[in-house]
């Protein structure tokens, strides 16, 4: 379960400010998340997943207060409970897929790349059309093909936490639907939390709850 | 630490161009200076090998160094010359066996070197195939002169004209191979051997005609003087020396008189060395004697200046180079922050992305330090040969 109680964060020298005072996401849940942009959407993941420290307020994951971590076991946290897929993929484009989809286990110490792992982000890449492309090299993907490879790195953790930062926004209509299909089986199959943030009001129906940060966030400037 | 080594060989494999570009900026900073050194010393050791086996060489007086650099490696220099009366004094002083050597002519752009026998002796020459120098107009070939004009005795070369624009210069004669040296590594493998009287033949001092109270065409016959024939320029002059026409060759004037380039003179011993050198100390003394390895040593000593002065040049350019590589480095971080920032978004330390990047370096500078390395062992391992092609 996801707790956040009197939640402030802002940006030094910024007008941005986000403020939460109780929120909270139960565990196997769905959530998306919208809202005006400069709503502070993105930086309401990078708070869940430790990217950012709030200045007040706490934010619980796992009954964890995961501000009171320090900052290599926020890390160890984040990379063995949190997957994150970012809207432009992120992908390291000198890495082949297969090790794009590794690239978590191969930049922190905590996580062990054990031949289970590997058959994993084999039996991953194959169940979303990439089995026989793993030793390409990413930049000769198309980019359905590319939110796909992102969506197995996140995958490839078994994250309890998933965290989706606009993962269809540059996908076509056939490549979104497989995108947010295989969102939601893995969060219900794995009953891990999907927090998804959206600009596409049309995907809203397939989530259990929708989190509006015009209630929550504001601008400085807005008020 | 092996994942992040993989991840850093992954990014230098694919980003050939620009690890290329490094990898050779950086070899070229690791070899540049011990590569040099290695020529340099080389080249020190070959020069100083001639010279020290040279113990002096007498010259007209004027610049010491082309006198013994025209001697020893048979470099056209243009300086005055001696007359063979000053390798009579040598030999008559009893110090040292006075070797006269002729070099000024050249055939397909090797040196002609006129000589006695006993050059051939000191240099420790030995005939590889055919024989020695027997009469007017044979040669000797060096090894290197054999192979590359594909040579072999019984074979003729002609000397070059000096002056293909004087036609009353001197004329070009027809040499009969008889003999190619055995290879010495030396500048006598690059070299064509005559005999000193060949060598005043090809200077115009001696020459061979047809009899003229034999020739048929009484046109070129000028007249009688005192039993002398005077004849004009139409008078046939040979060009080849034969058995045929050996007899008819013959120099106008006294021996003592024609020239030599220089006289290697070498003492019978060290006290014969002094009492010789100290023949040449006489302020009206028009030649000058050399020891040939203080010369080239005098030469080297301005050759390691200029290796100094090029060192300081290097380690500036080194410098900016490293600089550079700094920059391309920082611009490579700033086209990479994506990258970076998405690796720390999934959970990497700034250590382990710092232990990243510094693989990637470090490889390049494995790289190039083998890179460095073979071409150094390379080096080492020709450098003799290499300084060869330029000193012999």
């Amino acid at each position: 379960m996801i707790k956040i109680r009197e939640l402030y964060f802002e940006y030094p020298g910024s007008d941005f400010r986000l403020s939460i005072s109780e929120l909270d996401i139960n565990s196997g849940s769905k959530a998306a998340v919208i809202g005006p942009s400069g709503y502070g959407k993105t930086t309401f993941l990078n708070l869940l997943s430790g990217i950012n420290t709030p200045q007040k307020g706490e934010i619980e994951i796992d009954s964890r207060n995961i501000g009171s971590l320090g900052d290599s076991e926020r890390r160890s946290f984040r990379i063995s409970k949190i997957g994150f897929v970012f809207q432009n993929f992120e992908l390291v484009e000198y890495l082949t897929i297969l090790d794009n989809i590794l690239l978590p286990y191969r930049i922190n110490t905590s996580l062990k790349l054990t031949g289970e792992v590997w058959s994993r982000a084999g039996e991953l890449a194959k169940k979303m059309g990439l089995g026989d492309k793993l030793k390409r090299n990413v930049t000769k993907l198309s980019q359905g093909e590319m939110q796909r490879v992102a969506i197995c790195r996140a995958l490839v953790t078994k994250p309890k936490l998933l965290l989706a930062d606009e993962p269809t926004g540059n996908l076509d209509p056939k490549n979104k639907e497989l995108t947010m299909k295989t969102l939601f089986e893995y969060a219900e199959q794995n009953e891990s939390t999907l927090v998804t943030v959206t600009h596409d009001h049309s995907l809203l129906d397939g989530f259990d709850r929708v989190i509006d940060l015009k209630s929550y966030g504001r601008m400085k400037n807005a008020q | 630490m092996l994942n992040s080594l993989y991840l850093a060989w992954r990014y230098i494999l694919h980003n050939k161009i620009k690890t290329i570009i490094m990898v050779t900026s950086v070899t070229v900073i690791f070899y540049l200076p011990i590569g040099l050194n290695i020529l340099v010393n080389e080249t020190q050791e070959q020069l100083m090998a001639r010279a020290s086996s040279t113990p002096l060489i007498v010259g007209a007086k004027g610049s010491s160094l082309d006198l013994v650099i025209n001697t020893l490696y048979f470099e056209p220099a243009d300086f005055e010359e001696l007359t063979m009366l000053a390798v009579d004094k040598i030999y008559e002083t009893g110090f040292a066996v006075p070797i006269p050597m002729f070099i000024k002519f050249q055939a397909r752009s090797f040196p002609i070197v006129g000589t006695a026998m006993e050059y051939f002796d000191f240099r420790g020459l030995e005939i590889e195939k055919g024989e020695n120098l027997a009469v007017l107009g044979d040669c000797v070939i060096g090894s290197v002169v054999a192979k590359r004009l594909s040579l072999n005795p019984g074979d003729t070369l002609i000397s070059s004209p000096e002056n293909m624009f004087d036609i009353a210069g001197v004329y070009p004669l027809k040499m009969n191979i008889v003999g190619i040296l055995k290879e010495s590594n030396s500048p006598d493998d690059s070299a064509i051997f005559i005999d000193m009287k060949t060598a005043w033949v090809i200077e115009g001092l001696g020459h061979g005609h047809e009899d003229l109270a034999k020739s048929e065409d009484k046109s070129v016959l000028l007249g009688v003087e005192d039993g002398n024939y005077k004849a004009n320029a139409k008078l046939f002059q040979y060009n080849t020396i034969s058995s045929n026409n050996v007899n008819e060759f013959h120099f106008h004037g006294q021996e003592s008189g024609f020239p030599v380039t220089a006289i290697i003179a070498v003492p019978h011993s060290e006290k014969d060395k002094a009492l010789l050198l100290g023949r040449y100390i006489s302020k009206g003394e028009t030649s000058q004697i050399v020891k040939p390895d203080k010369v080239i040593k005098n030469l080297l000593a301005s050759i390691l200046k200029i290796k100094v002065f090029l060192d300081s040049i290097f380690f500036i350019v080194s410098i900016s180079t490293i600089l550079l590589l700094g920059l391309v480095v920082m611009l490579s971080l700033r086209l990479r922050s994506k990258e970076i920032q998405t690796m720390y978004r999934i959970g990497s330390s700034r250590f382990k992305i710092a232990e990243l990047l510094v693989f990637e370096i470090g490889i390049i500078f494995i790289i190039s330090l083998v890179c460095s390395t073979i071409l150094i062992t390379v080096t080492s391992r020709y450098v003799t040969e290499f300084i060869r092609i330029f000193i012999v």
